[in-house]
C-alpha cells in the first residue's frame, strides 16, 4: 500500500481484528439483551491481563504465547461476561428495570472490573517480583520483542497482525456455522427474533442468552490477548478503546453480528491509517487525532445510515457475500 | 486547633457536596426528568473547566494589562498567571469582571457542547444517544489531554485567583454551597411547573406526545443545553477551587459515574432524592480519603480502588433492591394518553 | 368428556397491571372449545397466562392433573402444548425450512425429520417455499407455516389466537376447516379465540365470552349465538 510499511499495516491489522472481534460480540450481545454493554472494553482488557498473566508465569516466548493465552483468556473473559449476564443485567431486568437502569448497570460494573484489574495489578507485580519476572503491569509496553517472527516481502516482521486476522477469520466462519448450521445456532437467532415464540416452541431463551454472552466475552478476551500484543498494557486501557468498539458496531449495525465484524476492521483502519495519510495530507502532526476517526464514523452513520452498513440493501453483494446475509441475527437497525 | 486541623476536610466536603448537587440535579433534569441518558456528563463539567483556563485569563489578562500570548504553553503558563495574579491583587472590579466572564462564557459553551454532542443521536433510540454522548465526551477528554492548545495538555494550565481578599477555597466553597442551593430551588421550581409535568409525559410516552404535535427533540435539545450549562458552571468552580486543572481531572468516573450513581441511588425524577443520594456519596468519599492511610494498613492495596468497586457495587444493588432509589418519584407517574394531552393543552395556554 | 386443562379462580396481569380476574374454566379433551369478547378483554392474555407468559397472582392452571401455573413457557411447551399467537407465531428472519427444524429443535435428528416431513404433507403450500425466508410469505402462507410448526410438536393441546384474522374470507375458512380437521382426524383439544365470532362458534363445541377480564357466558355455541342480550351486546349479531 502507498507509503504505509508492512510493519505499520501489520499492527494496524492487528488492532483491526481486535475491534471487530470486540465490535462482533457487543452486537451479539445488544441483539440479545437490547443494552449495549459500557463495560465491553474493560471486559476485553481483562484478556490483556491473562496474556501478561500467562506470559509472565510461564515465560512464554513466540507461538506458544498464542497456544496458552488464546484459550485462557476466552475462558476466563468468557465466564465473566457470562456472570455479568446471569448475576446482574438479567436479575435486574426481571426486577423491571428499564434501559437506563441496565445501561448504568453495565457502567457500574465497568467501574468495578477497573477496580479489581487495578487490585489485580498490584498482586501481579508482587508475583513478577517474587519470582523475577521482569514485565511491568502497569504502563508495560506491548509485548512486541516476546512475539515470533517471520519474513513478509524481505522484512524481519512480528506474527500478531497475522495471528489476530486469521483468528478473526475463523471466529467468523465458526460463528457463521454455528449460527446457520447447527440446532442451538438456528434457535439462538430465533431466540434473538423472537424470544417469546422461541419460548413457545420449547426453547430455553435464558440459555442462548448465556451462550451469547459467553461467547461475546470469550472473543473480547481474545482480542485482548492482541491488545496486549501491539498496544501499552496499563489498567485503563478499555476506557478509551470502547469509543472504537462502539463505533465499529455502530457502522456496521449494531443488530448485526456480521456487519459490526466488518465495522470493526474498518475503524480500526481507519484510526491508524486515516491520521496517517492526513498527516501527509495536511502537512501536520495529526497523530493523537486517531479516535477523531472513530467519532466521525459514530456521527456520520448515525446521521445518515442509523442503522449501519447492514441496513443498506446490498441484495446484489449478499449474493456474493454469504457472510454477509448469515445475519438472521440482524433485526434491522431502527 | 482541631478547627484548623478539620477546616480543610470540611470545606472539601462542603465544595465536593455543593458541586456534585449541582451536575447531578442537572443530570436529574435531564435524565430523571426527560428521560435523556447523559452519559457524557464530564464532558460538559469539562468545558467549563476549560473555558475557565483558557479564555477567561485572556479577557483578565487584558483588562491588567498582560501579555497573555503563549498562554496555554506550559512554560509560559506559569509567568503568564503569577503576572495575573500579583496585579490582580486589590482590582475588585477586574476580579468581578472575571468571575462574571467565566460564568457566562462556561455556561454558553457548555450549552453550545450540548447542542452539538446532542445532535447526532437526539432523534434516535436512548441507547444511542447514550453511546454518542459517552463517545464524544472520551474524545473531548482526550483532545484536552493530547493537545496543549485546549487546555494545557498532560501538564494543565493555572487559573487567576480572583477570590485573593480571603482563603479562596473557602470562598469557592461557599460559592459552590450557593449555587447549590440556587440549582435546587430553581430545578424544584421547574419540576412542579407544567415543563416539568411535560417533560415526564414525553419521557413516559413519546408517540402520545408526538402524535399531539410535539416537538419532542426540540424540548429534549433544550433540556440538554440547559443542563449543560449548569455543568460547566461546576467546572468554572473546581478551576477557581484548585487556581487551575488539567484535562485529565474529568473523567468518566468522577464526573460521569458518580453523578449517575447519586441520582440513582437517591431516586430519579425527585430532587431530594438527588440532594440524598448526593450525601450519601460524597461523605464517605471523604471519609475514605481522610482515612485512606489507616485502611490502607489493612487491605493490601491502595483504598481508592476498593471504593471504585463498594460504589459501583452499591449502584447494582440499589438498582436490584429498590429500582426507584431511596426516595421514588411522587406518584402522578402512570400518566394516560388523555392527561398527557390536558397537560400539553395546559402547557400551550402558557 | 374429560377435562384436558382446567383453570381455577386464576387472576393475571402484565406486571403490576391486573387483566383477569377469576377466571375459573374447564377445557375438553377431543373438542373446541371458543372464546369470544370484545377487543382488549383479555382472550390473548388468557392465553398467554395459560402458557406461562404472564403474571399469575393466584389460582391454578391444572394440565392433565399437574399445576403448570408459574412454570416457564419452555417447560409447557414439552408438555404437548402448542400456543399460536396472535402476533409474531413465525420467525420472519429464519427461512420456512429454518422456521420448521426450529420447531423440531428438541426432537432426534430423524424424528425431526420426519415430523417436518409429516407437518409438511398436512401443508402441502409450504414445500415451494422451503428455502424462502418467513417474512417474503403471505399473510395466508404465514399461517400455515405457523400451524405447521405447531403441528410438529406433535402437541394433544393446540392454542390458537385468532388465526384468521387479515386473512382473506375465503383463506379464513380454509384454515377453519384445518383447525375442525385437526380436531376430527387428529384428535386434538382446540382452544380458539375468533375475532369473528360467529363463523368460530359455528365450529366450537363450547364457547366461553370474556368482558373486561371476566368470564361472562359459559355453555354451548348455540346458547351464546342466540342468547338474546349478549349476543347483541358483545358479538355484533342481531
Ligand atoms: N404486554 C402487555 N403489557 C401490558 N399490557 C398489555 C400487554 N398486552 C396486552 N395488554 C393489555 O391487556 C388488556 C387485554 O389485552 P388482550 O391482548 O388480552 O386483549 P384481547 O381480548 O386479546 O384483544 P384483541 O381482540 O384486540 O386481540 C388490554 O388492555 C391491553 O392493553
Ligand atoms: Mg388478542
Amino acid at each position: 500500500m502507498i507509503g504505509i510499511s508492512t510493519i505499520f499495516f501489520l499492527e494496524t491489522l492487528a488492532y483491526a481484528s481486535t475491534l471487530a472481534l470486540l465490535s462482533l460480540g457487543l452486537s451479539l450481545t445488544y441483539t440479545t439483551t437490547r443494552v449495549p454493554n459500557f463495560a465491553h472494553a474493560t471486559i476485553a482488557s481483562i484478556g490483556t491481563y491473562v496474556l501478561l498473566t500467562v506470559v509472565g508465569l510461564m515465560r512464554l516466548r513466540g507461538l506458544n504465547i498464542y497456544l496458552y493465552s488464546i484459550p485462557a483468556a476466552f475462558i476466563t473473559v468468557g465466564i465473566i461476561t457470562l456472570l455479568q449476564y446471569v448475576l446482574v443485567l438479567k436479575p435486574l431486568a426481571d426486577r423491571g428495570n428499564g434501559l437506563i437502569g441496565l445501561m448504568i448497570s453495565t457502567l457500574a460494573l465497568d467501574i468495578i472490573l477497573m477496580g479489581v484489574i487495578n487490585i489485580y495489578a498490584d498482586f501481579l507485580l508482587q508475583t513478577f517480583k517474587a519470582k523475577k519476572v521482569k514485565l511491568q503491569v502497569r504502563d508495560q509496553p506491548a509485548l512486541r520483542s516476546y512475539d515470533a517472527r517471520i519474513e513478509l516481502f524481505g522484512q524481519n516482521v512480528n506474527v500478531s497482525g497475522l495471528v489476530a486476522f486469521a483468528t478473526l477469520i475463523a471466529v467468523a466462519i465458526l460463528l457463521w456455522l454455528l449460527l446457520n448450521k447447527t440446532k442451538t445456532g438456528i434457535a439462538m437467532r430465533a431466540a434473538i427474533e423472537n424470544p417469546a415464540l422461541a419460548e413457545v416452541l420449547g426453547v430455553n431463551v435464558n440459555r442462548m442468552y448465556m451462550l451469547a454472552w459467553f461467547l461475546a466475552g470469550g472473543l473480547a478476551g481474545v482480542g485482548g490477548v492482541f491488545m496486549g500484543m501491539v498496544q501499552k498494557i496499563s489498567p485503563a486501557m478499555g476506557a478509551l478503546l470502547i469509543v472504537s468498539v462502539f463505533a465499529g458496531s455502530i457502522a456496521g449495525g449494531i443488530t448485526s453480528v456480521f456487519g459490526s465484524m466488518l465495522g470493526g476492521l474498518l475503524v480500526g483502519f481507519a484510526e491508524n491509517f486515516g491520521p496517517y495519510y492526513s498527516s501527509l495530507l495536511l502537512n501536520m502532526d495529526m497523530t493523537g487525532y486517531d479516535k477523531m476517526f472513530s467519532l466521525g464514523i459514530i456521527v456520520v452513520v448515525l446521521l445518515l445510515v442509523p442503522g449501519g452498513l447492514a441496513s443498506l440493501d446490498l441484495s446484489g453483494l449478499k449474493k456474493r457475500l454469504p457472510l454477509l446475509r448469515a445475519g438472521g441475527v440482524e433485526v434491522s437497525g431502527e | 486547633m482541631i478547627l484548623e486541623q478539620y477546616l480543610p476536610i470540611i470545606i472539601g466536603t462542603i465544595f465536593y457536596i455543593s458541586t456534585y448537587l449541582i451536575v447531578t440535579l442537572s443530570l436529574n433534569l435531564e435524565a430523571g426528568y426527560a428521560g435523556i441518558p447523559d452519559f457524557g456528563k464530564m464532558m460538559f463539567v469539562a468545558v467549563g473547566a476549560y473555558v475557565t483556563l483558557n479564555l477567561v485569563p485572556r479577557v483578565t489578562g487584558y483588562l491588567l494589562g498582560v501579555d497573555t500570548t503563549g498562554l496555554t504553553d506550559s512554560n509560559k503558563n506559569i509567568r503568564i498567571m503569577e503576572e495575573i495574579n500579583s496585579r490582580l491583587v486589590g482590582r475588585y472590579d477586574v476580579a468581578a469582571v472575571t468571575f462574571i466572564v467565566s460564568i457566562v462564557l462556561a455556561m454558553g459553551v457548555g450549552a453550545l457542547f450540548g447542542y452539538l454532542a446532542s445532535r447526532p443521536a437526539i432523534r434516535l433510540r436512548g441507547d444511542f444517544l447514550a453511546i454518542s454522548l459517552l463517545a464524544i465526551a472520551e474524545i473531548v477528554r482526550q483532545m484536552g489531554i493530547h493537545t496543549d492548545f485546549i487546555a494545557g495538555g498532560e501538564m494543565g494550565l493555572y487559573a487567576p485567583n480572583i477570590f485573593f481578599w480571603y482563603r479562596h477555597d473557602v470562598v469557592v466553597a461557599l460559592l459552590s454551597l450557593a449555587l447549590a442551593v440556587a440549582t435546587f430551588l430553581l430545578l424544584e421550581r421547574m419540576a412542579n411547573s407544567p415543563l416539568g409535568r411535560l417533560l415526564r409525559a414525553i419521557r413516559d410516552d413519546e408517540d402520545a406526545a408526538k402524535a399531539l404535535g410535539k416537538d419532542v427533540t426540540k424540548i429534549r435539545t433544550r433540556i440538554i443545553m440547559l443542563s449543560s450549562a449548569i455543568a460547566a458552571l461546576v467546572g468554572v468552580l473546581a478551576v477557581y477551587y484548585s487556581l487551575g486543572g488539567t484535562a485529565k481531572d474529568f473523567d468518566r468516573v468522577t464526573w460521569t459515574f458518580w453523578p449517575w450513581a447519586m441520582m440513582i441511588a437517591g431516586g430519579m425524577a425527585n430532587n431530594v432524592g438527588v440532594l440524598v443520594g448526593t450525601l450519601l456519596i460524597v461523605i464517605p468519599h471523604q471519609l475514605i480519603f481522610m482515612y485512606k492511610h489507616a485502611i490502607a494498613s489493612y487491605v493490601p492495596f491502595d483504598p481508592a480502588w476498593l471504593e471504585k468497586i463498594l460504589v459501583g457495587m452499591v449502584v447494582i444493588i440499589i438498582l436490584y433492591v429498590r429500582p426507584q432509589g431511596l426516595v421514588p418519584e411522587k406518584p402522578s407517574r402512570t400518566i394516560s394518553y388523555v392527561r398527557v394531552r390536558d397537560f400539553l393543552e395546559q402547557a400551550e395556554k402558557e | 368428556m374429560p377435562t384436558a386443562l382446567e383453570l381455577v379462580d386464576v387472576n393475571a396481569g402484565y406486571g403490576k397491571l391486573h387483566i383477569l380476574y377469576d377466571i375459573s374454566l374447564e377445557i375438553p379433551e377431543k373438542e373446541i372449545t371458543v372464546i369470544v369478547g370484545p377487543n382488549g378483554s383479555g382472550k390473548s392474555t388468557l392465553l398467554k397466562t395459560i402458557f406461562g407468559l404472564t403474571t399469575i397472582y393466584s389460582g391454578d392452571v391444572i394440565y392433565r392433573g399437574v399445576n403448570i401455573a408459574g412454570k416457564k413457557p419452555h417447560d409447557i411447551a414439552k408438555l404437548g402444548i402448542a400456543y399460536l399467537p396472535q402476533v409474531g407465531n413465525v420467525f420472519d428472519n429464519l427461512t420456512v425450512e429454518e422456521n420448521l427444524r426450529m420447531a423440531a429443535h428438541d426432537f432426534p435428528k430423524t424424528a425431526a425429520r420426519e415430523a417436518i416431513e409429516e407437518a409438511l404433507e398436512m401443508f402441502p403450500v409450504l414445500k415451494a417455499f422451503r428455502k424462502r425466508k418467513a417474512k417474503t410469505l403471505s399473510g395466508g402462507e404465514k399461517q400455515m407455516l405457523a400451524m405447521a410448526m405447531a403441528m410438529i410438536r406433535k402437541p394433544d393441546l393446540v392454542i390458537f389466537d385468532e388465526p384468521t384474522a387479515a386473512l382473506a374470507p375465503k383463506i379464513a375458512v380454509q384454515v377453519l376447516k384445518e383447525i375442525v380437521r385437526l380436531r376430527d382426524e387428529f384428535n386434538k383439544t382446540i382452544i380458539l379465540v375468533e375475532q369473528n365470532a360467529k363463523r368460530a362458534l359455528e365450529i366450537g363445541d363450547k364457547a366461553v365470552l370474556l368482558v373486561s377480564g371476566r368470564i361472562q357466558f359459559k355453555g354451548g355455541p348455540k346458547e351464546l349465538l342466540t342468547h338474546p342480550e349478549l349476543s347483541k351486546l358483545y358479538l355484533g349479531l342481531k
